[in-house]
């Protein structure tokens, strides 16, 4: 089943002479397993995107499915569970609560959704070991660098059994080398089943997506194909 | 591309003969730069001209084994210590847009996003190679990132000349278009005529 | 919302709190300072509550038995109705007034029959410096009487009047009347003045003392079916359950005071509230985004005020004590009585803590509405929308204004308390609620003002809930002394609308008087009040034979049934009254005086006389005499008196077989007098912290007249010589200089 479906999605915002089409006729999907990245300048409606993908607004028009159900027959509150247990975001920067400790942030949507603090605390560790973090568990925020910072996110993102990551310019703040160990975590949630989504406008880190779609004023202009057939040269000789 | 320079690194190493030489390269640049044997004695040949390599004493001549001399190493020494000359190359995709610019009839944001695609098609490639990374190799990984890079330089580069594109035309950039806005200028109904041809 | 949520949420506004150390602080000390104060209030109402020991030892000292005087019982009398081994104590008291240097004096002093200071009277009495009197001619003397005497101790005082000398051995003072002027006289001191005038000299009560190991139960049941004893006979445990407290009512007042400045305090809460939750914008949006809805969002802001007034709470609390044990030197003034160590009330601690939470909690509440109305997205981008306008809640507390309003305008007239607060009530908290929208409606006033005033007001109007909490919290402030004010002039606009007794009238009682009056008394009252009318309020008695016994019976009368307003019914009872025109006269009803002269009673007031007719009767105890008479009400607009008073003419009394009776019967003698013109309002000074009128009168309000009398009697005092050295201070803070404690001391020691 799609993970993620976006079906002839248009986003309005305003209203009249205001108006304004942030998405228009949006449509493309992503499978369990696939990372796939948006890339596009700004104000093209990559957030915009990912905001309709988590639910967090609903869509002018088309349907938004998230395991085939769609969204807008769920109410705020269904939403807002789906976002506890299925769905993850992961911002460019301040995406922890500073009072929490990063095992208390990731914990937080299971701990939301109910779950005993004991399992939630569980959980949370394993995420984080996914992570590398595991030894960081009781620090606060802001005695994380950057990229620990992302990692915990991450983790966040993936607690429980949480399979659709939605990352907005999650390297955005970063230097080179932790943003790639960035996203090898990301790369690293798809193989092990989970569907991404990331949007970036830095081509080195959507180069690890599956697939690259490109927006252009709120359409999509361009994807890059998946190769088909033998591997490339490259890659054959690169194995010896 | 230098291939004698290379060459002169691996004999400095040891001495080696040509067959030996061209396998120590393409392994070494993970067959990238895949190189003919007569290329590689061709550049020996030279080598040994300038007087940077010398014939080795060897038992058998059946391989004909070369050395690297003082001058030789004194050059390499050289070689390592300054950056290299890079004056601009003639690129194939730089010369593509220049003309597709000009060319009547044609759109060159349709063949800007053309070559986006690509080149992040071939980011995705190098990309993959980098996911199981060998740790102990660092060469490979500079080599690896080298292609990277490059490429990225180039997808930022077309992001460039399709700003600078959109802003000829009198247009917004950055931003998404409200339905309805006229586009200015005579250029741009032009420009904008001049796509829909393409597209269909 | 369930536990784990609960949990995570309140950890995050918990810690959240804690980053940001100022704004939280602000927001406990807005809670603990009105909670301080309410907690100091509880600690000093328990502390100076009386306990029913306390009150019991008050006019039974550390006795078993408490019998009443009955007429013909002396102490031998009842010590042989006591079984052996019990100890009877005497307790007689007399009244009498001097001069001293000028000064107008009165005198309460009692005796008992043994040292007091012993059982049984050992807590009637606390000394405070010196020692009980141990024999005739000694006495200790309160403070009070000590400064009005000018006397020491050590010094001797002589009262002719009285017939009474004695000499301060100490200074003592009863705990409930710590400024009474009191002397208690050693035993036998009165005996001259009992045999002299008996009727001078009253029996309190007789104290019991048992012998250990008796039955009290016993002896009381056996005393009670006792028919001499028609006094009455009281057990301590009796007594006890009689005892007065209005603690609670004075605490529940403190809590509904401390709301109100809640109120005000916790707006100011509330603003520091909304800067928090605009400070944590990217914390509740990151809470969004991780799957937390709405509620989970009030539910973190409203946690923090759960927390933060807990806090509060509990400083306020710590606060309170401290402060109800600074404030405990201070109490025994403040109480009127003397007040024993400080007690903490469990009770009311526990529910200021849990007001502070709640306050706390309140004030998030409004912070936490804005904040869960806010999308995630808006709070992820810290984006916040424009303020809302003023809405529903605005207008309705609009709407409670003119309710509020036509409630206290309803209420005035017909002087019901309850429903004049109510509408107070409802009318100031609708204006306070209301307050944003009238701030908003100030914005429609912008255009017309320059233009610094016209930024400013619509600034102001825009954000009209925020200035108007600001206002309110202003408002609030100004409420309480203004309110306080207005009950208090209220208070005294009643009195003056409903006096006891008109402008130019005075009631007169002597006190401690013989029954034929003193004729130069009058005079002397006639010459201070010039062409006024003096009358007295002779009572009617009637003289029966039961048996071998032949009696004087005061008559009263039974006025008109009436509703209690409570599905009751109650009626005036009041002496019956020989008067001729010149009382009719003095109370204002000469319009009466022809139906007087034909015969019937005259009664006062609308109330008094149903119909054409009342019962005369010989009291309660219908012991045989009822009579129904024809009686006329005289119309006396503009004051009620304090009894009501029913008058019959000397010449049907005579008819009816009705006598002047002895003013011994039940009350002192009674005079009113009427001036030509209206007297002077001032406050008697004697007249403070005493709840029986000074034998000099009621004035206008009830509120008594300084009457100055020329020297009928002299009090003589003389110093001794070579008296001990002993300290010339006089505390009012009495507790300090306590030597004894009384019985009803729980024992903890004094502060």
């Amino acid at each position: 089943m799609t993970t993620l479906e976006l079906a002839r999605v248009t986003k309005r915002f305003g209203s009249g002479h205001l108006e304004v089409d942030a998405l228009t006729d949006v449509s493309m999907g992503v499978q369990p397993g696939e990372l796939v990245a948006v890339m596009g300048p700004s104000g093209s409606g990559k957030t915009t995107l990912l905001s309709l993908a988590g639910g967090l607004d609903t869509a002018s028009e088309g349907t938004v499915r998230v395991e085939g159900v769609d969204l807008s027959s769920l109410g705020a509150r269904e939403l807002a569970r789906l976002r506890r247990r299925r769905i993850g975001y992961v911002f460019q920067q301040l995406n922890l609560i500073e009072g929490l400790t990063a095992g208390e942030n990731v914990s937080l949507p299971l701990e939301l959704d109910g779950v005993v603090t004991r399992s939630a605390r569980g959980a949370a560790l394993e995420a984080l070991a996914l992570m590398e973090m595991a030894e960081l568990v009781d620090r606060f925020p802001e005695e994380l660098s950057g990229g620990e910072q992302q990692r915990v996110a991450i983790a966040r993102a993936v607690v429980g059994e949480r399979i659709l990551l939605l990352a907005d310019e999650p390297t955005g703040a970063l230097d080179s080398v932790t943003g790639e160990s960035v996203l090898r975590l990301l790369r690293g949630h798809c193989d092990r089943g989970g569907a991404g989504v990331l949007v970036t406008h830095d081509a080195r880190f959507a180069a690890w997506a599956d697939r690259v779609v490109f927006l252009r004023d709120g359409r999509i202009a361009d994807e890059t194909r998946a190769p088909e057939g033998p591997e490339s040269l490259l890659a054959q000789t690169a194995r010896r | 591309m230098s291939v004698p320079m290379s060459l002169l690194a691996l004999l400095d190493e040891g001495p080696n003969f040509g067959l030996r030489l061209k396998q120590e390269f393409e392994w070494r640049t993970g067959g990238i730069w895949p190189l003919n044997v007569g290329q590689v004695y061709t550049s020996l040949d030279r080598l040994e001209r300038e007087g940077l390599v010398r014939p080795a004493d060897s038992g058998e001549e059946r391989q004909r084994v070369y050395e690297i001399t003082p001058a030789g190493q004194e050059r390499l020494a050289a070689w390592f210590e300054r950056p290299v000359d890079r004056s601009p190359g003639r690129d194939q995709l730089v010369l593509k847009l220049v003309m597709a610019v000009r060319h009547p009839g044609l759109d060159p944001s349709g063949v800007i996003q053309a070559e986006r695609r690509g080149a992040v098609e071939v980011l995705q490639e190098y990309t993959r190679l980098k996911r199981d990374p060998l740790e102990d190799d660092l060469g490979w990984a500079f080599l690896v990132d080298s292609l990277i890079f490059q490429a990225e330089a180039r997808v930022r580069w077309l992001d460039a000349c399709e700003a600078r594109l959109v802003k000829a035309r009198g247009g917004r950039t950055g931003g998404p278009r409200a339905g309805g806005e006229p586009t200015s200028g005579d250029r741009g109904a032009e420009a904008d005529d001049a796509r829909e041809e393409a597209v269909r | 919302m369930s536990v784990s949520p609960l949990r995570a949420v309140a950890r995050v506004a918990w810690r959240q709190a804690w980053r940001a150390r100022a704004r939280s602080t602000l927001v406990v000390t807005m809670v603990a300072l009105p909670i301080g104060g309410l907690c100091t209030a509880a600690v000093a109402i328990r502390t100076a509550a009386e306990t029913p020991e306390q009150r019991v030892a008050a006019y039974m000292g550390s006795a078993d038995l408490l019998v009443y005087p009955s007429k013909g019982v002396g102490v031998s009398d009842l010590k042989a109705m006591l079984p052996s081994g019990s100890a009877v104590a005497e307790w007689r008291s007399t009244y009498t007034e001097t001069t001293v240097g000028g000064s107008y004096v009165q005198l309460f002093l009692a005796e008992l029959s043994i040292p007091a200071g012993q059982p049984p009277g050992r807590g009637l009495f606390a000394l405070l410096d010196g020692r009980f009197p141990s024999a005739a001619g000694e006495a200790a003397a309160s403070p009070t009487l000590l400064d009005a005497l000018q006397a020491e101790i050590g010094d001797s005082v002589s009262l002719q009047d009285a017939d009474v000398t004695f000499r301060v051995v100490g200074t003592a003072v009863q705990p409930n009347e710590p400024t009474f002027p009191h002397a208690i006289l050693g035993p036998g001191s009165l005996d001259t003045l009992a045999s002299a005038r008996p009727r001078m000299v009253n029996t309190e009560s007789f104290l019991v003392d048992l012998a250990p190991g008796t039955s009290v139960e016993a002896v009381w049941q056996s005393l009670v079916n006792t028919p001499e004893l028609q006094g009455g006979v009281s057990t301590r445990a009796m007594e006890m359950t009689m005892s007065f407290d209005n603690s609670e009512g004075a605490t529940g007042w403190s809590f509904a005071v401390t709301s109100l400045l809640l109120l005000a305090t916790g707006m100011i809460a509330a603003a520091a509230f909304a800067v928090g939750a605009r400070r944590q914008l990217r914390t509740l949006g990151l809470l969004g985004a991780a799957g937390g809805e709405p509620r989970h969002v009030r539910a973190t802001v409203v946690m923090g005020g759960v927390a933060l007034g807990f806090v509060g709470g509990l400083a306020g609390v710590a606060l309170g004590v401290a402060g109800g044990i600074a404030i405990h030197p201070h109490l025994d003034w403040l109480a009127g009585r003397i007040v024993g160590p400080v007690r903490i009330p469990v009770l009311p601690l526990v529910g200021a803590v849990a007001l502070g939470t709640l306050a706390g909690a309140f004030a998030a509440l409004g912070p936490a509405r804005s904040a869960g109305r806010l999308t995630t997205t808006q709070a992820l981008a810290g984006r916040l929308p424009t303020p809302r306008r003023p809405g529903r809640i605005a207008a309705v507390g609009m709407v409670a204004v003119g309710i509020g309003a036509a409630i206290t305008a309803l209420a005035t007239p017909a002087h019901s308390d309850p429903w004049l607060v109510l509408g107070l009530g409802i009318m100031t908290a609708g204006f306070l609620v209301a307050i944003p929208l009238l701030v908003t409606w100030t914005g429609l006033l912008a255009g017309r003002l320059p233009t610094v005033a016209r930024l400013s007001t619509r600034d102001i109007a825009r954000h009209g809930r925020r200035t108007g909490a600001a206002i309110a919290a202003a408002v609030i402030a100004l409420a309480v002394p203004v309110g306080v004010s207005a009950i208090t002039l209220s208070q005294e606009a009643l009195d003056r609308r409903s006096p006891q007794l008109a402008d130019d009238q005075l009631m007169i009682e002597l006190i401690g008087r013989d029954a034929e009056a003193d004729p130069s008394l009058l005079a002397e009252f006639k010459r201070s009040f010039r062409g006024s009318v003096v009358a007295p309020l002779t009572p009617v008695a009637i003289t029966m034979t039961r048996g071998d016994r032949t009696r004087a019976h005061q008559l009263w009368v039974q006025g008109p049934e009436q509703d209690d307003g409570q599905g009751g019914t109650w009626f005036i009872t009041a002496p019956l009254r020989i008067g001729g025109a010149d009382l009719l006269r003095a109370l204002h009803a000469e319009r009466a005086v022809p139906a007087l002269e034909q015969g019937k009673i005259v009664g006062f007031g609308p109330d008094s006389v149903a119909g054409s007719s009342v019962d005369v009767s010989t009291g309660f105890a219908q012991q045989g005499f009822r009579m129904t008479l024809s009686a006329v009400a005289a119309d006396v607009p503009r004051y009620e008196l304090a009894t009501s008073v029913y008058v019959v003419s000397p010449a049907r009394a005579e008819e009816l077989g009705f006598s002047a009776a002895d003013w011994d019967l039940q009350e002192y003698p009674r005079y009113v007098l009427r001036a030509d013109a209206p007297l002077d309002d001032r406050a008697d000074p004697a007249g403070e912290g005493h709840r029986r009128p000074s034998a000099g009168a009621l004035g206008p309000g009830g509120r008594g007249l300084p009457v100055r009398r020329r020297g009928s009697s002299i009090a003589r005092v003389e110093r001794r010589r070579g008296a001990r050295p002993s300290d010339r201070r006089r505390d009012r803070g009495a507790h300090r200089r306590r030597v004894e404690a009384g019985p009803g001391d729980p024992g903890r020691g004094w502060w």
